[in-house]
């Protein structure tokens, strides 16, 4: 009986496995899991709300203010949409805060709640309960015990001493037993409240998963042992009634009887204790049963608290995720209805308000050219004579490919009029006669046309060369655009150059009257050459120009001969000889800007500048004219210009002065190669790339070159 | 607001549509901006709300409806709930042919009142007009007596304070005026074109 709390205590006290323990690990579970995960989630929606609504009432209040005062475009029509979508976000996430709220967090804190209380109730009655039976099992009923095992060995000692002294006398043990019985009845009340005083069970009843009350009534009440105790001392009192009239017939022999008496009284006792002692053990039973019942309550309680825990997890995450999706598709939907606002942007109108008011605007603020006031002929609209292609065409927006009216007026009437004619470009024609058809076609270009009756075709012819002569930038100076314009030219000069029988002016006049109008008549490097190398130079060039027209500037026209075969492996590129002296494949040089040798070898690799004008202070131009004695092809003295980069690859000194000297040739085909190539980095160092059209090129001009003139002697093309 | 300006900014009206579900809210809806009808079988459930912006003139003003088209189902009550505030207008969506969907309307009022204020525009809708059976009956009983007769629909939408049209997504019979009516500033006022 006593082992009994101890196994119970140990089993029902141990920290780790009882029901509270795992209360406590379920509670936490719930609080610092799913209710501090989802009170943060509301944290973070409401933050995010809170920032939507800030930016809306930021951008709205600046829209409300730009859109003000026109129409909305398309544009922004969409945006206001797109916009007005971030307040309809904002509603859409409020309306999922507030589930977060009712759905979610609410339920899981009331349950975490009502779950504490339980958890606190059962934690108080599990020690309450066991409190009492460890206590009624150790201290209340080992003591009874004792008692009633001290008071049967007593009645066996006075038993024994009674049957010593006289055999038997039972009315006297009767009496004994009778007469000291009230006295135990002092000692038997406060006993008996000490069972039942001090621990009035609390009805089991009220946990429902508690079947049977434990605290019935078994345990001695005290009204109860006081009604039993009063009849037992009317039957005593009686019964010391008959004692006393016995005792007064048997008088001696009182010292056995005394013995017998305290036998009497020790039985009584002991009978006593004994009844204590079955009490006793019978409510520490009882206080055993009604811990084993919490107990077995408070597992229940746990097992319902899971139940309930993961039905209510479950029924809040599913309403969680129903309101996420239901919330993503509001919001699909809106984006949805965004899209659908922002196809109806449309570019086109939005810009046309702006269009249509261009005209007018410009209209109304750009000023109105000053124009050219001729002292003779008063104002003139249009200034051609002196301006360069390049101005000439931005001016009139001239497509690509054109050239100036007076170009193709002029070559049209030449055509027309003068293929036949002798010494067509070589006579001049009368100067009062060319200047007026200048200044008639400045008053007004658009209505100029020839008059071919009074004007006579060498005024026409006059008139073109004086308009290339005096183009501010010689004609090949410039990369393709401008060089295009002149296939016509030079189209129309082979043309010319065809009537050469009726004209006499063949190839070689031409390019003398020509050449120096279009190239230039200066910064041609004159190293190592007399003025009339100079000259013949140019003019062995223009010549090959115009009779290789067709060639170069037809674009179906078959390569003259067929590209060169490449150079055997391990052998140095031969120099070819044909061609004009002049021209020279293997001396092309692409940077070598055309008399500003200087840029170029600062610059590799910057695009080509325009060239600088002849009288430039420009310092590098300075030195170069200095180094030239500062006239422009007069001079015969050796160039000592700053090194050249493209050159960097040839192979010795003699032929690189041999490029230097050949710089016409190399311009022209330069030209070409460009032409084949596009618009390839111009700074790029030659002679490897675009072979074949670079020798296709040379390969025509030198059979024409090589036909005509022995190579070597230049001189023989003046 | 008076014309003052060149373009004056529409009127913004935010309506609600609520009811039990499948009445057919997002059908009405769909004949309304879309003109267009899904049979039963391709119209499926709406999840949580749903957005669409209608721009209307009406008596020469400019009017911008922003429509929430609200679930029925039970489950995304708590989400829908939500959408009630600061709406204009609130339309209750019941099917004529289901009973149960009209008997469902005083608590969809109860459950609106708890959000918006009581000038809100209430309108009354009995959906599915189609499907009406009138006199004399070819159909069963029970068919009809789940039926919910004008009468009863128009007396109780005027014990609600509320205006009453019976329309069709289905076959587009005065839907146009369940949108129309709700204007703002003229709650109750009697729409000529109203039956």
């Amino acid at each position: 009986m006593t082992e009994t709390p101890s196994t119970s205590r140990a089993s029902l006290d141990a920290p780790s496995s009882g029901p509270i323990p795992q209360f406590d690990f379920n509670l936490k579970i719930l609080t610092d899991s799913y209710l501090s995960f989802f009170s943060e989630r509301k944290r973070v929606e409401e933050v995010y709300i809170d920032s939507l609504t800030k930016l809306y009432k930021k951008v709205k209040a600046i829209d409300s203010y730009l859109d003000d005062r026109s129409e909305l475009s398309s544009t922004r029509k969409a945006w206001n949409e797109v916009r007005d979508n971030v307040e309809r976000e904002t509603q859409a996430r409020q309306a999922f805060l507030n589930t977060l709220s009712i759905d979610v967090l609410n339920p899981l804190s009331a349950f975490r709640e009502s779950q504490d209380r339980t958890r606190k109730r059962i934690k108080e009655d599990l020690k309450e309960s066991s409190t009492s039976h460890n206590e009624f099992a150790e201290g209340q009923l080992p003591k009874l015990k004792r008692t009633y095992l001290r008071k049967c060995q007593e009645y066996e000692d006075y038993k024994a001493m009674a049957t010593a002294t006289s055999p038997t006398s039972q009315p006297a043990t009767s009496f004994q037993e009778s007469f000291t019985s009230p006295r135990d009845l002092k000692q038997q009340i406060p006993l008996t409240k000490s069972i039942t005083g001090p621990q009035p069970l609390r009805p089991l009843e009220r946990r429902a998963s508690v079947g049977t009350p434990a605290n019935r009534n078994r345990s001695p009440s005290g009204s109860g042992a006081l009604s039993d105790l009063a009849h037992q001392g009317k039957r005593q009192l009686n019964q010391l009634m008959t004692f006393l009239d016995k005792g007064g017939n048997a008088s001696g022999g009182s010292r056995s009887t005394e013995n017998s008496a305290r036998a009497v009284r020790a039985k009584r006792e002991a009978e006593d204790a004994d009844k204590e002692y079955r009490k006793a053990v019978h409510w520490n039973e009882t206080l055993r049963l009604r811990r084993a019942k919490i107990l077995e309550a408070a597992y229940h309680s746990l097992e319902r608290f899971l139940l309930e825990g993961a039905e209510l997890v479950k029924s809040v995450l599913v309403k969680y995720t129903d309101n996420s999706i239901a919330t993503c598709t509001t919001l699909t939907g809106l984006a949805t209805h965004a899209r659908s606002m922002v196809e109806l942007i449309s570019p086109q109108n939005d810009t046309s308000i702006l269009s249509a008011n261009i005209p007018r605007s410009l209209a109304s603020s750009i000023p109105k050219p000053i124009l050219y006031y001729n002292y003779q002929v008063g104002e003139c609209r249009d200034l051609v004579y002196g301006v360069s292609m390049v101005d000439y065409a931005t001016a009139r927006g001239v497509p690509d490919g054109e050239i100036p009216k007076i170009m193709r007026l002029c070559i049209q009437d030449v055509d027309a009029r003068g293929l036949d004619f002798e010494g067509i470009y070589r006579v001049s024609g009368r100067h009062a006669v060319v200047q007026d058809l200048q200044l008639q076609i400045e008053r007004n270009e658009n209505k100029f046309s020839f008059n071919t009756v009074t004007d006579d075709v060498c005024s026409v012819a006059s008139l073109l060369k004086l308009y290339l002569r005096e183009l501010p930038e010689p004609v090949f100076r410039f990369p393709l655009e401008e060089r295009v314009k002149h296939t016509k030219e030079l189209e129309h000069l082979s043309r010319v150059a065809a009537h050469q029988d009726k004209n006499k002016m063949d190839a070689k006049n031409l390019a003398i009257v020509f050449g120096t109008v279009i190239f230039g008549e200066d910064e041609i490097p004159t190293e190592g050459m007399d003025l009339l190398n100079i000259q013949s130079t140019k003019d062995s060039l223009m010549e090959d120009l115009i009779i290789n027209a067709n060639i170069l500037f037809d674009d179906h026209a078959p390569p003259p001969s067929p590209p060169l075969p490449p150079a055997p492996a391990g052998e140095p590129v031969p120099v070819y000889n044909y061609g004009s002296v002049h021209t020279r494949v293997t001396n092309i040089s692409f940077p070598s800007e055309q008399g500003h040798p200087q840029q170029s070898s600062e610059k590799d690799f910057a695009p080509p500048l325009p060239p600088r004008p002849l009288q430039s202070i420009h310092p590098a131009s300075r030195t170069y004219n200095n180094g030239n004695g500062g006239s422009n092809g007069s001079s015969n003295t050796t160039m000592q210009p700053p090194k050249d980069p493209g050159d960097f690859s040839q192979p010795g000194p003699g032929l690189r002065r041999a490029s230097r000297r050949v710089s016409p040739s190399k311009l022209s085909t330069r030209g070409v190669a460009r032409a084949s190539s596009m618009h390839s980095v111009p700074s790029t160092p030659t002679s490897p790339r675009s072979p074949t059209s670079v020798s296709a090129f040379t390969d025509s001009i030198s059979d024409r070159a090589s036909s005509t003139t022995p190579p070597g002697s230049s001189v023989e093309h003046s | 607001m008076p014309p003052t300006g060149p373009a004056p900014p529409p009127i913004n009206v935010k309506l609600l549509l609520i009811g039990n579900s499948s009445v057919g809210k997002s059908s009405l809806l769909l004949r309304f901006s879309d003109e267009q009808w899904l049979p039963e079988d391709e119209a499926s459930a709406t999840i949580g709300v749903d957005f669409r912006v209608h721009k209307m003139e009406v008596r020469g003003k400019k009017v911008k409806l922003s429509i929430w088209d609200t679930a029925g189902q039970e489950r995304f009550r708590t989400i829908t709930s939500s959408y009630y505030r600061g709406a204009q207008g609130v339309i209750l969506v019941y099917d004529v042919a289901n009973r149960e969907s009209f008997d469902a309307l005083p608590r969809w009022y109860a459950e609106m009142e708890t959000y918006v204020s009581p000038a809100v525009v209430k309108i009354v809708v009995g959906n599915k007009l189609d499907k009406m059976r009138l006199p004399p009956f070819t159909h069963t009983d029970a068919e009809y007596s789940r039926q919910v007769s004008t009468e009863e629909a128009a007396a109780f939408a005027a014990r609600m304070d509320s205006l009453f049209v019976k329309a069709s997504a289905k076959t587009a019979l005065d839907v146009r005026d369940t949108f129309r009516m709700p204007e703002p500033g003229e709650p109750g006022d009697d729409e000529p074109d109203w039956p």
